[in-house]
């Protein structure tokens, strides 16, 4: 992440700022791990690599706790102004929506895990492709936001909220075609259930990402871009 | 801005001021909101106590010193660095609160009367109740009334400037001009006089420099950054202090020089 070419005068707030940045980083990079893997114990429908997955969770809440601990002591100590408090704000967001998606990685797992163990064999279903292209966008926008993070990119970020609405879209269809082959074929209404559930848990991943994109501009630029409706009845 | 642009108690125009050959402010151009606080902040050294001090043309008790451009005052449009313009008047209009509570060797009730006494006022009652007014706006009344003729040097720190602020308002001053009032006093005295700031605003127009950006940031609605004499940015405080314009006050207000 680029700040100001010149570092503070009090050198412990800039290694206080490195730490929390590094958290971030590094939560980042073991979620997109943890989604990864879920989606690929799904595809191979291999239980004990999902049960890797569930238990993995508990380290990026760690991170999670740590993260929170370090904003809390910049605010109270540092009273960050500017770029400063702009970048302890971001991240301190970052953190609570990474976490989110760990969660939402977390129940894809628990869901092959559990699939497998009452033997539903979810990656044998018609209707796992949709979820696995829903995975393929979801780890993508995953990145891309955490790219834009990191080096500021505006039109990454951009490009990373502007694809929230196929994920959208793509969760109406697992729904509808979850839903016909519920219909068609009863005898596969739990696994139908399961990924119907995970497609929703990477439409939530998506949104989240979508989160993480939108702080890049408040980040770089001090605009809120969220909910744009709420701004407008907000005056 | 989401309230109508508020009204204009004074405009600064193109000011500059020397000490002898040295240019201490240069060109600076901006508007002090009527009814508002304006923080003036930078470096030290960056002519922001100067820049104060022309209101009140406080320099004009140093030999060599001179001012370019105009301070409009409103709404009479009075230039107040008019060479016509009375120098003691003017700082009647415009009252000035310093660093160090500097309050006369004289009674708490002779400090406040003391502007009031040079503008002539001789009737007793009339001092009375503007000395008490004056104490009351100050939030200093409930604690001295009893004691209004003991000396105001016996007061404590933060005592002492809310009898210099109520000496200041005692003439009932257009504008207050407060130079770093806090720097010498512990934290509740500090959160007593910045919470008679934001009450003394509905009644007189402040500006007010400090060091503690946070001070900045609490009090005032608007915010003046000075660097080497030149206004680098103006704007609204809550803008400022969190998306700055200009990278020199992101620098700045974040620590990175100074």
């Amino acid at each position: 992440m680029t700040l100001p070419s010149s570092s503070h005068i009090v050198k412990q707030f800039d290694e206080d700022l490195a730490i929390l940045r590094d958290l971030v980083l590094r939560m980042g990079g073991l979620v997109e791990n943890q989604l990864a893997a879920a989606v690929d114990a799904l595809e191979r429908g291999d239980g004990a690599a999902a049960a890797a997955v569930v238990r993995g969770d508990r380290e990026i809440d760690r991170i999670e706790l740590e993260s929170d601990a370090e904003v809390a002591r910049l605010l109270a100590l540092r009273a960050p102004l500017g770029i400063d408090l702009r970048t302890v704000l971001t991240l301190g967001k970052t953190v609570s929506d990474l976490e989110r998606i760990g969660d939402e990685a977390k129940k894809i797992a628990r869901g092959t895990r559990n699939g497998v163990a009452e033997g539903r064999e979810l990656a044998r279903m018609p209707t796992l492709a949709g979820v696995l292209d829903m995975a393929v966008l979801a780890r993508g926008m995953l990145h891309d936001a955490l790219n834009a993070l990191v080096r500021l990119d505006l039109e990454l970020a951009g490009k990373v909220a502007g694809s929230d609405d196929l994920q959208d879209q793509a969760l109406k269809e697992a729904i509808t075609q979850g839903k016909a082959l519920m219909q068609s074929r009863p005898e596969l209404v739990d696994a139908a259930f399961d990924l119907v559930f995970m497609a929703k848990s990477l439409e939530r991943i998506a949104d989240h990402a979508k989160n993480i994109a939108n702080y890049v501009h408040y980040l770089v630029e001090g605009k809120d871009v969220r909910h744009p409706a709420a701004r407008r009845d907000a005056g | 801005m989401n309230q109508s642009t508020p009204a204009v108690k004074a405009e600064v125009r193109n000011l500059s001021f020397f000490y002898g050959d040295f240019q201490a402010v240069k060109d600076v151009s901006m508007p002090v909101a009527e009814h508002e606080v304006t923080a003036l902040i930078g470096p030290s050294g960056c002519g922001k106590s100067t820049f104060l001090r022309c209101f009140n043309r406080m320099h004009d008790l140093y030999p060599g010193s001179r001012y370019q451009g105009e301070i409009n005052l409103r709404p009479d449009g009075v230039n107040l660095l008019d060479r016509g313009i009375d120098p003691v008047e003017t700082r009647l209009r415009i009252g000035m609160v310093f660093q160090k509570p500097n309050p006369f060797p004289k009674s708490i009730f002779e400090n406040v009367a003391y502007g009031l006494r040079v503008i002539g006022e001789k009737r007793r009652q009339v001092l009375a109740d503007k000395v008490e007014k004056a104490l009351r706006d100050a939030a200093l009344w409930e604690e001295v009334k009893d004691r209004l003729h003991t000396l105001g040097t016996s007061l404590s720190g933060g005592q002492q400037q809310r009898l210099c602020i109520a000496r200041a308002l005692a003439t009932e001053p257009e504008i207050l001009l407060f130079d770093e009032p806090t720097s010498a006093l512990d934290p509740i005295a500090t959160a007593n006089i910045e919470e008679l700031i934001a009450e003394l605003k509905s009644r007189v127009t402040i500006l007010i420099v400090t060091h503690n950006m946070q001070q900045a940031g609490r009090v005032s609605k608007y915010t003046a950054f000075m660097y080497l004499g030149e206004l680098v940015e103006f704007g609204e405080t809550r803008q400022m202090f969190t998306k700055p314009a200009k990278e020199k006050t992101e620098s700045y207000i974040t620590g990175r020089f100074g």
